[in-house]
């Protein structure tokens, strides 16, 4: 068979795997759903911050410190009545008629009593420790503009040789959702290829398949084809992201993401780097996933988790981007589609270990084709039976 | 003599506990319908799947002359395996289409064809819809299709007949005899033997993978060396020992009350025996005719297990007659 004919067969098959799972309705509401739900929670979270009534706590203050509540707490502390005995307000606490009861007895001891743990009780310990540390430094003379002055961070400037936008936190960020949206298309697209794999295998469509193609341009074109459909699925989602990002930004939220660092180039690059590290385990899950005999009860199905280790190492780079294990693992074909793009965002990467990640990934995608190509011709004719791992690796040494 | 485009030579497959084909030799002539047949496990559908390049043969060859290199073989092969299945949840025409694709055909001639296959088998109002909405035997059809959409040279059919009803068996008959007629050569394998007879040019069974018989119709009566197959009704009794030890009488046996079957040794003269009837019973009805493929079967089968040289011997014959004609 010609070369040309083998492509156009792969076309083929690539196109029917596409369209067999493409559902572009369903893919247009659940990116209205990203949407809404990251508006949703935006306005959940910014409406829990500033609305509801403040907890109601009484305080009965035996001591000198002077407690101040900003405006916005969401505590109201008032002072309790001398009439008022301290075994009414336990009572009135109990019976839910009030929040909260402080007895202050001296700068270092207070004592809250509530009916459960409220989640005002870190803002309260804030609140104290700022009266204790008023009293503290009255006690030694210093005024509180000088102490202000003591504390403040020193006034360094930073001059940045290269500086395309964003702080190393925002870059961060950045780094991570860029792996989390790989994760997310290995995720997916094995979810998708078990279950076109395992499924044909249960609607016994593979003889049929095997007497009109070979099983190398089978599993080509079933790889590319539910490829494709992860990444529209994970391009829908990253889109739907931005829209949201954008929206919330228009609306005065601080979205820490340095989306200003990503140029022509630096996407180039990450996205190769996604595509062909997600190429490698997909085509590495292709060949597992047709060796499943029964999808419901396979141990193997396990496998599908197995490609989120490595590229999960990529979310510890910030701890030290230029790390030489880093810089190593960056290169690495198992674990660069991780690393490299988070050391991409987060450090200075020389050209030559760009390239070899990408080269190094191109050879391991072609080896792993090779290798899938058999252990899936191996597997896909085999029911009611699994290959064991020596026969599927025997298979894989046949030349 | 036409020309062989499938030769198969003292193939063999063993599976764990059991040898599935036992040194089976045959080979399929341009332009035939030839049978493989035989009960379940007898080892069919192991020999379609090596026939199929599906699985590896331990011993033996499988050659075609199909006029094209190995790698375009499967073009020119159509194949309707003995398992069923489809993709579900994919409308009809576009998956018919898509193995037509798939065997080289363009997309255009792949609709058109579909289409006029369809309107065949009474299905082209329903080209639209998902396949799960057929029913079992709806779905055979579409499969069969599927499998004969580019007009292969060589189409193998594991058990067409299968999920058919009485009617669609028929429309199955008409299509295979068109598809000849078109010029492809077919192999069915089944186990309707009658089905089979009416359609088969040659035929080659099998039992427990090794060959029980075969050749034509003719050749399959001559070898086994079967009479014709009488049945008669009767009023009164009937002395049954007087019928097995007449001379012209191969077997007998008595169904029920009334009724007597009979098969008459080959040489037997009929004239001569009816005439021995009519004095022994009072008959009321007379069927005579000659035996069946069925009937051919089972007495090949008993035959070999008796150790008779007409049940097992035709394989001797048959596999030295190749060996022969490929050395």
């Amino acid at each position: 068979m010609s070369k040309q004919s083998q492509w156009r067969l792969t076309f083929e098959v690539t196109r029917w795997e596409f369209m067999r799972f493409f559902k572009p309705r369903e893919m247009m509401v659940s990116l209205g759903l990203t949407v809404g739900l990251l508006l949703g929670l935006n306005w959940m979270i910014r409406g829990a911050g500033s609305q509801g009534e403040p907890a109601q706590v009484k305080l009965i203050n035996q001591s000198e410190l002077m407690l101040v509540i900003p405006e916005t707490s969401s505590l109201a502390v008032v002072d309790a009545l001398p009439e008022e005995a301290e075994s009414d307000l336990r009572e009135a606490v109990a019976a839910k008629e009030l929040d909260g009861l402080l007895i202050v007895r001296g700068v270092e001891d207070a004592e809250l009593v509530v009916l459960r743990e409220p989640h005002w009780r870190a803002e309260l310990e804030k609140l104290l420790a700022i009266a204790r540390l008023s009293v503290q430094l009255d006690r030694s003379g210093v005024s509180q503009e000088a102490f202000a002055e003591m504390m403040a961070p020193f006034p360094l400037t930073l001059s940045a040789l290269r500086d395309d936008g964003g702080g190393f936190r925002e870059r961060m960020i950045l780094s991570f959702v860029c792996i989390g949206f790989m994760l997310m298309a290995i995720f997916v697209g094995n979810a998708y290829l078990f279950s076109a794999i395992t499924g044909e295998k249960q609607l016994r469509v593979t003889e049929q398949l095997v007497a009109a193609i070979s099983p190398r341009i089978w599993i080509d074109g079933k790889i590319l084809g539910m490829a494709g459909l992860a990444l529209v699925n994970v391009a829908i989602y990253a889109v739907s992201s931005f829209i949201a990002v954008l929206i919330l930004q228009r609306l005065g939220v601080d979205v820490p993401l340095a989306l200003e660092v990503v140029d022509v180039g630096l996407a180039l690059k990450m996205v190769s780097l996604a595509v062909l590290g997600f190429l490698f385990w997909f085509t590495a899950f292709a060949a597992v996933a047709a060796t499943i005999n029964d999808p419901m009860n396979s141990a193997r199905n396990a496998f599908m988790f197995v490609p989120m280790i490595p590229v999960a190492v990529g979310f510890l780079v910030f701890t030290n981007p230029e790390h030489w294990g880093f810089r190593l693992l960056g290169m690495f074909p198992l674990t660069s589609a991780g690393v490299m793009p988070a050391r991409l965002v987060l450090a200075e990467v020389p050209a030559w270990e760009m390239a070899v990640a990408l080269a190094s990934l191109v050879v391991a995608c072609w080896m792993m084709r090779q290798v899938a190509g058999k252990v899936f011709a191996l597997g896909i004719f085999m029911q009611g039976k699994e290959p064991s791992w020596s026969e599927m690796i025997a298979a894989a040494r046949r030349v | 003599m036409s020309r062989q485009i499938l030769t198969v030579e003292a193939v063999e497959k063993h599976y764990k506990t059991v040898k599935a084909v036992d040194r089976i030799s045959f080979s399929v002539d341009e332009g035939e319908i030839f049978a493989l047949l035989g009960p379940n496990g007898a080892g069919k559908s192991t020999m379609v799947r090596m026939m199929m390049r599906i699985i590896a043969p331990d011993a033996g060859r499988i050659r075609y002359d199909l006029g094209v290199p190995e790698d375009a073989l499967l073009s020119r092969l159509g194949y309707l395996p003995e398992d069923r299945g489809l993709y579900q949840d994919m409308a009809i025409l576009p998956t018919i289409v898509y193995f037509g694709v798939l065997r080289g055909m363009t997309r255009a001639d792949a609709k058109r064809e579909a289409r006029l296959w369809l309107e065949k088998m009474d299905l082209v109002d329903r080209a639209g819809e998902r396949l799960d909405s057929l029913s079992k035997g709806n779905q055979q059809k579409i499969q069969f299709i599927a499998s004969v959409l580019h007009r292969p040279r060589f189409a193998i059919l594991d058990e067409p007949f299968s999920g058919l009803d009485p009617i669609n068996q028929n429309l199955m008959i008409e299509v295979l005899q068109e598809l000849r007629a078109q010029g492809t050569t077919v192999l069915l394998s089944a186990h309707q033997m009658e089905l089979v007879e009416s359609i088969a040019d040659r035929l080659f069974l099998m039992n427990r993978g090794k060959q029980v018989l075969y050749g034509t119709m003719a050749e399959l009566r001559e070898r086994v060396g079967v009479g014709t197959n009488i049945k008669i009704g009767f009023r009164g009794m009937a002395d049954l020992a007087a019928f097995e030890c007449h001379p012209a009488v191969d077997l007998v046996s008595r169904p029920e009350e009334g009724r007597l079957e009979l098969m008459l040794r080959p040489e037997a003269a009929l004239g001569a025996f009816l005439e021995f009837a009519c004095g022994a019973l009072d008959i009321v009805t007379l069927e005579s005719r000659e035996m069946s493929l069925h009937g051919i079967y089972l007495r090949a089968v008993k035959l070999a297990e008796e150790g008779d040289p007409r049940g097992e011997g035709s394989t001797t014959t048959a596999v030295q007659e190749l060996e022969v004609g490929v050395g």
